[in-house]
């Protein structure tokens, strides 16, 4: 369809892009077989309450990109369209699905939107796991008076005021500062932290925008809606950057951070009747939740019938926010406290006890069981005695008798925990063995664990074989383990994990911090939020790695090519840092150029930084053959006749340079990885041949400590590469040992210190 | 006979517009004028061979579907039994008809697809009727305020469920008309947690009217001494004179009592059901929404887990209610059965079988 040019004032439908995947795997092993926005939210399908939301706000054409399990999104769409008769959907909104399977960000399923040409004017963007009664026409008329006036406001982001100790505590978010002009709301600054809430974070400004701004205002009382009405430019931007993943941490913190582009967003704050929500995580899954049952999504409620649209589970609300369905059956000894919903065709056997839980259709709950703040989905069945607690139990989980789930476990489809066995605190149990790393999407929030969680999926297979077998064996035992998981297959579950008679895989439990877990918080403690942080540097950092590593192997067993396309990728690195350093660039520029290199050869910002610190130690020595002729005049003449001249010549150049090789070279992964291409340029390997690198090789230990004064690598990094090399073989060792006193003299010094503090 | 697809996609739409509670706040009359739409157009969309039985049931059906929808919308089965009623009647007439042309003797016997094509425009005709008179309803109830709102006399009165110019206020305007400004004291009752008490005062007192409190719900009983009539509308009235009144209504009402105030309840004469409250559902039928208008979430260190019991609606009992003024006249809580028989055939009270 072609694009109806911007000027004529055409009116559009209005349209809406639903991103039924939140990229992320915060809700696994839930996910694995069913895609999120499918996952019930108080005895309803999470997507139905967006989808309903949007026609009740008068959408009348809904896209649906559906990624991650896109089959089932579009086997239910189907269905729920098929309810309904054709594609016309009630209340004149017509539902569409878009299935990019291969996108793993949201980035990428934009520029899919983008591609398939759908959207003509300016639209509403929700994340499909929202839940919300907001009332959309003002945020509408809003945005569109202004982009009248003012044509590139591209987006209106929905911001709901709450206070930062709900935010963090009950949906588990990071905190978040928004500047914005006090008069016109536009926002001149988007910051999420990841610090704790009892240290509030700081926040620098530009100076500049005191100029450009009278008023600024600053919030950190904020949370993000994830619903923004953007115009088609949107997308257009997500085209033209495309190493956007992110619509909050790439699109609008790169926006902002591009002004003179003339793009402009702007926050509209949500009435404070109205409530909005996302379900990014087990905590928020619990609390937006609770927050349904309480009715602060009226009318998306359970005794209301909105949702799901078509032919909607009928639920009797009684005192206490009780909600239960006429079908159900609950013994007259059982007792249901406050904030419950059962499901039609479930049954509370003689003296339970359900408190503040949910319980899904043709849930069979034994005698004198106990459930509390327990989410237990479609035909679970408990047996009697057995406790449930802050857990989630997917469809089919069969608790044995005297079972008993502690807090903060997660089980999904088809577990089964065998007679009076305790599953222990924070485990995920899943009849799939847990995925391999191989497997796991870009933006996996498992990453972090990666190496350990091979070894993990595997280990109760080993206990098993004590480890008598091979390798090979193993595989097979866990491959027949898979395939037979509906058979009973107890020799292969292991006891410790499900009890005797269960059935699952125990998941590595994540290294989770309290504010993600389903299980309550210990009342008000100070906690390290640096989690996601860590989290995300380790998970560019791994990412980066097996770029590496791969084309490494590449190197060696394919021959000329890729070391070929890297020498391409080094010499246009090196060219424009040496024209930096010619026409004497300030560092801010020296970084949008290489910026741009980073956008235009897709790579990271850790690729180049190895590179310019190469280009940098190749300064010191003379010109060699594959300089350019302007830039010979840079190097020296001679070789440098002592490490002390070397060292003096490099200081020069790192004086200078340094802050900008910190700021790339973040994490530790990447001052390794620096330090092995150190170790090439040195041996005068690949790319880096004829280059004369040799000559630094007696000053290599040396490099290593300037390299470590001048912060550009850290003692970690150092110690970690030392650890690497430590299991390489006698080749490989050749610069271990020229830095190995080096190496000694941190180790020293770091138990030095951990002695000094004990 | 199941409804054609455009009928069926109707109710569907409506019945889901219902339960979005996008009627919850407008004026019942919006309401009441789009499910008689909905239900001539079933009338309409029958076909040609569907007897007179086969039109009633289909009516009953939707209406029937429609009623159980949300129930605090009376007046969605009462529309629907206001329609079968003309169609019973028009059934009647048009049989009495066919006996009189035999007895008559004269030779034209008309065809069943002719006979049933008159009786549908009929219907269709009758029932348009009845929308009209549904839609004046507010200002034939507006009108008798006359009878009531004496000079010098001060009215209590709290804001009516609905959003804009509720009934209470139109008949006050009314009021205001026949006695001036001057001529009458009004306070009204702020109506918390929502308080569109504010707004209609201060849309009272641009209106000309020169003596408009305000008062908390709380000072309802204080006040009472001073007024010498309550004026309350209802959103819905039961067969026993129950009026399902915005909440805050009850108070007043007892408040009243106490001091032997007279309460006149408000109340267009299509809200008015043949149920009783023991009957399936409606004892829940209180409007129960958000606890956003009455705590915001978080506010004021409030764990949003707490449990917070906002109904918007509640139910005033028949003795505390001296008269109910309807677009078909006062009558006493007492006399609301009566009214019913004239106004519903017997058959419909229930609509859906079993």
């Amino acid at each position: 369809m072609p694009r109806v040019d911007a000027d004529i004032d055409v009116k559009h439908p209005l349209q809406a892009v639903v991103l039924a995947d939140s990229f992320g795997h915060a809700l696994k092993p839930l996910t694995c077989n069913v895609a999120k926005v499918l996952l019930p939210l108080a005895g309803c399908p999470m997507l139905e309450y967006s989808l309903e939301w949007l026609a009740t706000q008068g959408v009348e054409e809904c896209v649906v990109v559906a990624c991650s399990c896109s089959e089932s999104v579009e086997r239910y769409l189907k269905s729920r369209d098929g309810r309904i008769g054709g594609g016309e959907g009630r209340g004149g909104m017509i539902t569409q699905c878009v299935s990019g399977t291969a996108c793993v960000s949201a980035g990428e399923a934009l520029r899919l939107i983008e591609q398939r040409r759908v959207i003509r004017g300016d639209f509403v963007l929700v994340s499909g796991d929202v839940v919300t009664n907001v009332d959309l026409s003002d945020a509408l008329r809003t945005h569109r008076e202004r982009r009248k006036k003012e044509k590139l406001a591209i987006m209106t982001v929905l911001l709901r005021e709450t206070g930062a100790d709900v935010r963090e505590a009950r949906y588990g978010e990071n905190n978040l500062t928004v500047a914005m002009d006090s008069e016109t709301q536009r926002i001149v600054h988007y910051e999420e932290h990841h610090g704790s809430a009892s240290r509030t974070p700081a926040t620098s400004l530009d100076a500049s925008l005191f100029g450009e701004v009278e008023n600024i205002r600053v919030r950190t009382n904020l949370m993000d809606c994830h619903i923004d009405i953007c115009a088609p430019e949107f997308l257009m931007l997500f085209t033209d950057n495309f190493d956007y993943q992110h619509i909050r941490r790439d699109f609008i913190v790169g926006t902002l951070n591009e002004r003179e582009l003339g793009n402009t967003l702007y926050a509209y704050e949500i009435s404070k009747d109205a409530y909005a929500a996302r379900v990014r995580n087990l905590r928020s899954y619990d609390a937006v939740s609770r927050d349904i049952l309480n009715r602060w999504s009226y009318p998306y409620v359970p005794d209301t019938r909105v949702v799901p649209a078509h032919n909607p589970e009928t639920y009797i609300h009684q005192w206490g926010n009780n909600y239960l369905s006429p079908t159900c059956s609950v013994h007259e000894t059982a007792k249901i406290g406050r904030r419950c919903l059962i499901g039609a065709g479930s049954s509370v056997g003689a003296g339970s006890s359900v408190v503040h839980s949910v319980i899904g259709k043709n849930v069979v709950i034994g005698n004198n069981v106990k459930i509390e703040g327990a989410y237990v989905f479609d035909g679970a069945r408990i047996g009697d005695d057995a406790s449930v607690t802050s857990s989630i139990l997917q469809d089919g989980v069969v608790l044995h008798a005297y079972a008993c789930v502690s807090p903060g476990c997660v089980l999904a489809s088809g577990v089964v925990i065998g007679s009076g066995f305790t599953v222990k605190p924070h485990s995920r149990v899943a009849l799939d063995a847990q995925p391999a790393i191989e497997e796991e999407d870009y933006d996996s929030d498992d990453s972090v664990s990666s190496t350990d969680m091979n070894f993990a999926s595997l280990e109760h297979v080993r206990d098993k074989v004590k480890g008598e077998h091979s390798a090979e064996e193993i595989e097979n035992a866990l491959k027949k383990a898979r395939v037979r998981t509906d058979v009973d297959s107890s020799a292969i579950w292991n006891p410790s994990s499900v009890g005797c008679g269960g059935a699952g895989y125990a998941w590595v439990p994540r290294d989770e911090q309290w504010f993600r877990n389903i299980a309550p918080t210990p009342p008000r403690e100070l906690h390290d939020y640096s989690y996601e942080s860590a989290e995300e540097a380790s998970k560019r950092g791994y990412v980066q790695k097996t770029i590496d590593t791969s084309m490494m192997d590449d190197l060696e067993s394919e021959g000329d090519e890729d070391t070929k396309r890297e020498g391409v990728f080094q010499r246009e690195v090196t060219e424009t840092f040496l024209r930096c350093v010619k026409q004497g660039y300030a560092q801010e520029n020296a970084v949008v150029e290489l910026q741009g290199l980073k956008m235009a050869e897709n790579r990271t910002f850790a690729d180049i930084a190895r590179y310019v610190l190469m280009t940098i130690v190749g300064l010191t020595l003379p010109a060699h053959a594959k300089t350019s002729k302007e830039n010979i005049k840079l190097y020296p003449e001679a070789t440098p006749a002592s490490t002390p001249e070397l060292l003096k010549r490099l200081r020069a150049r790192l004086k200078e340079w340094a802050p900008l090789l910190s700021r790339f070279l973040r994490s530790e992964d990447d001052q390794v990885e620096a330090l092995l291409t150190l170790e090439e340029f040195c041996s005068e390997e690949d790319v880096f041949k004829g280059m004369g690198g040799a000559v630094c090789v007696p000053s290599f230990a040396k490099i290593l400590h300037m390299l470590y004064d001048m912060d550009v690598i850290s003692e970690e990094s150092v110690l970690a590469w030392a650890e690497e090399k430590a299991e390489a073989d006698e080749m490989d060792k050749k610069f271990l040992k020229l830095a190995q006193p080096f190496v000694d003299w941190l180790e020293q010094s770091s138990e030095e210190e951990s002695s000094s503090d004990d | 006979m199941p409804p054609s697809p455009a009928v069926a996609r109707a109710v569907d739409d409506l019945a889901q517009d219902l339960r979005r509670g996008r009627y919850d706040a407008v004026q019942a009359r919006a309401l009441a004028k789009r499910v008689a739409e909905t239900l001539i157009a079933t009338v309409a969309t029958a076909s040609s061979e569907a007897s007179l039985d086969d039109i009633v049931r289909a009516t009953r059906e939707v209406g029937g579907a429609l009623a159980v929808v949300k129930r605090e919308h009376f007046l969605v089965g009462n529309v629907a039994r206001r329609i079968l009623r003309v169609i019973r009647d028009e059934g009647a007439r048009a049989a009495a008809d066919r006996a009189n042309a035999n007895a008559a003797g004269d030779g034209t016997t008309r065809t069943p697809e002719a006979m049933s094509k008159k009786l549908k425009g009929d219907v269709i005709d009758t029932a348009h009727e009845v929308t009209e008179e549904m839609e004046a309803a507010a200002s034939h109830v507006a009108a008798q305020s006359g009878d009531f709102v004496t000079s010098g006399a001060v009215v209590m009165t709290t804001p009516s469920a609905g959003a804009g110019t509720g009934l209470t206020e139109a008949f006050l305007r009314d009021a205001m008309k026949k006695r001036g400004g001057e001529g009458f004291g009004v306070i009204v009752a702020e109506g918390a947690p929502r308080c569109d008490g504010h707004a209609m005062a201060r849309s009272l007192a641009e209106r000309g009217a020169k003596d408009v409190s305000v008062i908390c719900d709380s000072a309802v009983y204080a006040t009472m001494p001073n007024v010498k009539l309550c004026v309350l509308s209802a959103v819905g009235v039961l067969a026993d004179g129950t009026a399902l009144t915005r909440s805050g209504a009850y108070n007043i009402a007892l408040a009243a009592k106490a001091h032997s105030v007279p309460v006149i309840v408000l109340a267009g004469s299509y809200v008015i059901s043949p149920k009783s409250r023991d009957e399936d559902g409606f004892d829940r039928a209180v409007g129960l929404g958000s606890p956003a208008t009455a705590l915001g979430y978080g506010e004021k260190g409030a764990d949003p887990d707490a449990v917070v019991i906002n109904p918007a609606l509640e139910y005033v009992p028949p003795e505390l209610i001296s008269v109910f003024v309807t677009d078909h006249g006062a009558h006493c809580p007492g006399f609301i059965k009566v009214l019913l028989d004239e106004m519903y055939s017997p058959l419909d009270v229930k609509l859906l079988d079993g």
